[in-house]
């Protein structure tokens, strides 16, 4: 009988701190956006790697309630190589070495399309994919910023929700 | 005994189940589709209010009889395969200048060569009873790969039905309707307002009369409450 009460007990405690710990870890994932970005192959063109931090930031800052971060790592053509099947080995280590929240990586392929993909800290990836034409180079900082945003927005739902009026 | 415990698992169970879906356990694989995942359903749900223009309209003035709104703008874009960024602006009072998302905020459906956007309206934003907002869309043409620029000036109005008399409506603002602040539950929803905006962006002008209101309707201690008004 006693051993029944013990279990009741803490059944009891369970189902009223369960939903708190949910709640608790659901807010504090909110709180801050730390962001990496890797930019690469764009020497050719009239875009400066840090123009992107910094209008993710202004659009971040002024518009969402989060603790914001955005660092731009450079020479990391290497590691990401054939990044998409390599996500345990390098994305993962790299999000936590640097205590990231979400890895953003820009390539332009052969001028013909610009491809970004984002990560989070669990490992899971969203990419899309922008033609280039002729014309695009004076709206890469918005055109990249608005990728980003509605990336990651797209992989934890956390922006919208945050937006301030 | 057994019973009880029974039926303590079962709630155990639900509540392990409620807690799953709250925390949104993502069972998706490490590749994906961006557009695929647009949910257009819950996009085209969020719209309280809508309007259309079309190509050729660069401005337009929309009057709104209840505030806050979400108006769903719906504007024609002939030859476009793709819309690359919409920029949110509004420099009078509110200094807004944002990226909208992607999904949340608008979508372009290609076949029928329509953008949706969704523009949140607060009361919070019409303490002069208008603002004006500019829409800065660029579009991608693949075909010919080139882009396209367009601004659209939207006005809106806020314009809240008080009375009617024998020629016609009477329209009131914060200013003055007693009849209007509490019917509306203007006062409720600017504290709730208050609390998710970035004041800090409006300009001085626009704070103090913020303050006022506040002051004047007594429904804050502005020197108590410096966070809400600074």
């Amino acid at each position: 009988m006693n051993r029944f009460s013990n279990l009741i007990i803490i059944f009891g405690l369970s189902i009223i701190l369960f939903p708190l710990w949910v709640q608790a870890d659901s807010e504090s994932n909110l709180e801050r956006c730390h962001i990496g970005i890797i930019v690469n192959d764009f020497s050719s063109q009239s875009f400066s790697k840090n123009d992107i931090p910094k209008a993710l930031e202004k659009n971040l800052m002024n518009y969402y309630r989060l603790d914001i971060k955005v660092i731009v790592f450079d020479d990391y053509k290497k590691m990401l190589d054939n990044i998409d099947q390599k996500v345990e080995q390098y994305v993962k280590p790299f999000l936590q070495d640097n205590n990231l929240d979400y890895l953003i990586y820009i390539i332009n392929r052969r001028n013909i399309e610009l491809w970004f993909e984002v990560w989070n800290k669990e490992g899971i990836m969203e990419n899309i994919g922008i033609p280039l034409s002729r014309d695009i180079e004076k709206h890469l900082v918005n055109i990249t910023t608005n990728a980003f945003l509605s990336i990651i927005e797209s992989i934890d739902n956390q922006l919208y929700s945050k937006k301030l009026y | 005994m057994i019973k009880i415990l029974k039926i303590i698992l079962f709630i155990i169970c639900l509540f392990q189940l409620a807690a799953c879906a709250k925390l949104n356990v993502n069972t998706r694989s490490t590749m994906g589709n961006f557009y695929e995942r647009i949910n257009t359903k819950e996009f085209f749900k969020r719209g309280t209010f809508i309007i259309t223009l079309d190509e050729s309209t660069n401005i337009s003035s929309v009057s709104l009889f209840q505030v806050p709104q979400i108006v769903q703008v719906g504007i024609d874009i002939s030859e476009c395969d793709q819309v690359l960024y919409v920029n949110m602006i509004e420099k009078n009072y509110l200094n807004i200048n944002r990226q909208l998302l992607m999904g949340k905020e608008y979508l372009f459906d290609s076949q029928k060569g329509k953008l949706f956007v969704l523009i949140d309206l607060p009361i919070v934003y019409f303490f002069k009873n208008r603002i004006d907002v500019f829409l800065d869309i660029l579009s991608l043409n693949t075909k010919g790969r080139f882009t396209k620029t367009m601004r659209k000036k939207i006005i809106f109005n806020w314009k809240p039905l008080v009375a009617t008399d024998t020629i016609g409506f009477v329209y009131g603002d914060l200013s003055h309707s007693q009849e209007l602040i509490e019917n509306q539950k203007i006062d409720e929803n600017i504290l709730k307002e208050l609390k998710l905006t970035a004041i800090e962006r409006f300009n001085s002008e626009y704070k103090d009369e913020i303050a006022n209101y506040l002051k004047k309707r007594n429904l804050i201690d502005i020197n108590q409450s410096p966070n809400i008004i600074k």
